[in-house]
């Protein structure tokens, strides 16, 4: 039925009314003389129907012939839209631009999906395919998939295999990467002990390999051997190993956190918006503004323009640089309570950081004023894996020349 | 002065199954849709009757909202509520 309408349209049909004594005469009339009608409705005494355009003379002969009038004749389909346009040129050439312009732009590559592992990241593999000749713009046809997969395998070790499926104006990029390039594994096992890297009481032993020289409960000090690569076993074989170990004991640890009275704090004074949008890989400045000069702190965010769920090659970014000035203050305690407890996150922060799985049991802050400033004074429990590997010398040793002999 | 005879009206093509049995073939669908294949004509029509020449009988056709659907030399489609379906002879 659709096709049927849709010839009927292109070919272009007429309706019509007709008004008489008996419009069935007409009917039968036209059906003899095998011309078609459709949609024919009968309202307010008046039957109105539809008809090829070029029946239209001979449906005038039956209507003369019937005593019926035809009226309100109407013009549809694709001739007339033709024709009632025809002296508008530059819609003609608006469409033909369009045709043209959808099948330029059905043949590029619009965007690229890139899945990539940790070991690579987004921004390095679009430069490599780029330098391969493979970025949003360029022609499906000229993308040479097979060359792109064997060059960037060749020249980047961290590749271990990867896929470049062209899908329409879609490019698919799976990569997988070569752990190989990554773990570099020593050609020979080091031996070594496990030390003591702070005061305190042994909460917890886990020896992988290696012998325990401590137990729960024990204190230790720093720098004293927890756990020995030297292994005796039962039945006199000495062995020496890398150790493999985790002794947990509960330490102390203080810190004092100084502040000036007068300090300078930065503070915003100009923040400048950039914005360009970038087509096909060709940037288009979307504000006036140049870079800024000066102490600038600069975040840029990139947003991919999409259509209905779709991505387009149409890349937003907006660059806010902020330009800081440090401008002196004289501190208050709250001031600088605030401030110093800002670092004392950070120094958590980092000194959990540098321990090995540590929790903090205890903490304990006291701020004092003193003349020239403030100090932030923090006492912590905490328990933590106190061991550190070291490498026993044993080549060094070795090669160490024997010592003469006392002469008797 | 010999007065020339009109030509006799082509023949109408009618359908397999219309031309083997020389009658009217219809297809109705529930009570929305009559097919009818081999008509002699319309009789009557309008939004509640339609009725159709068979030759050697009338059918008429009564309904609310009918209309012609589509209507040429070998079929003719009627659509509509039809209540009823009424054989004249």
């Amino acid at each position: 039925m659709m096709i049927v309408r849709m010839l009927r349209w292109l070919f272009g049909y007429i309706r019509f009314t007709l008004e008489g004594t008996f419009p069935e005469r007409f009917l039968n009339l036209a059906s003899r003389r095998g011309i078609p009608l459709w949609g024919l409705t009968h309202e307010d005494n008046t039957l109105s129907a539809m008809a090829r355009q070029h029946h239209r003379a001979a449906l005038q002969s039956i209507a003369e012939k019937t005593n019926i009038t035809v009226g309100g004749i109407e013009y549809h389909g694709l001739p007339y839209c033709l024709k009632r346009y025809r002296h508008r040129v530059g819609l003609l050439i608006g469409l033909v631009v369009f045709g043209l312009g959808c099948h330029y732009l059905s043949g590029i590559v619009w965007s690229i999906d890139i899945r990539t592992p940790s070991l690579l990241n987004e921004y390095e593999v679009r430069e490599m395919l780029r330098e391969h000749g493979l970025t949003e713009g360029t022609p499906a046809k000229q993308v040479d998939a097979a060359g792109i997969i064997n060059q960037i395998s060749v020249s980047d070790r961290r590749v271990s295999w990867m896929t470049v499926n062209i899908m329409d104006t879609h490019a698919d990029i799976n990569i997988s990467p070569n752990l190989a390039s990554v773990v570099q594994r020593p050609e020979t096992l080091p031996l070594s002990n496990m030390k003591s890297i702070a005061d305190g009481t042994v909460t917890k032993v886990e020896v992988y390999k290696g012998a325990a020289n401590v137990r729960v409960g024990d204190g230790i000090r720093k720098n004293q051997l927890l756990v020995s690569g030297l292994v005796e076993y039962t039945n006199g074989q000495i062995v020496l190993t890398d150790c493999e170990a985790r002794v947990f004991a509960r330490t102390h640890r203080s810190v004092d956190l100084h502040l000036p009275k007068r300090y300078t704090l930065p503070r915003i004074q100009e923040t400048v918006t950039k914005q360009t949008m970038t087509l096909f890989g060709l940037s288009l400045p979307l504000t006036i503004q140049g870079n800024p000069s000066g102490t600038y702190a600069q975040q840029t965010t990139r947003q991919q323009v999409t259509l209905l769920g779709h991505p387009l090659p149409i890349y937003v970014t907006e660059e806010n640089w902020r330009h800081y000035e440090n401008v002196p203050v004289e501190l208050t305690l709250p001031q600088a309570q605030e401030l110093l407890q800002q670092k004392l996150s950070l120094y958590e922060f980092f000194m959990l950081a540098g321990t090995q799985q540590g929790t903090v049991l205890n903490r304990q802050c006291t701020i004092t004023e003193e003349s020239d400033g403030f100090v932030l004074h923090a006492d912590y429990e905490l328990e933590e894996d106190v061991c550190q590997k070291t490498v026993i010398p044993l080549e060094e040793t070795a090669e160490e020349p024997a010592s003469p002999l006392p002469a008797v | 002065m010999t007065r020339r005879q009109p030509s006799p009206p082509p023949k109408r093509p009618q359908s397999i199954l219309g031309a083997h049995l020389g009658t009217l073939h219809m297809d109705i669908s529930s009570n929305r849709e009559v097919i009818l294949e081999g008509n002699n004509g319309i009789l009557e029509y309008n939004d509640r009757s339609i009725k159709i020449n068979a030759g050697q009988y009338i059918v008429s056709f009564q309904g609310r909202g009918l209309h012609i659907r589509t209507m040429s030399e070998r079929e003719l489609v009627i659509h509509g509520f039809l209540t009823s379906i009424e054989y004249i002879i």
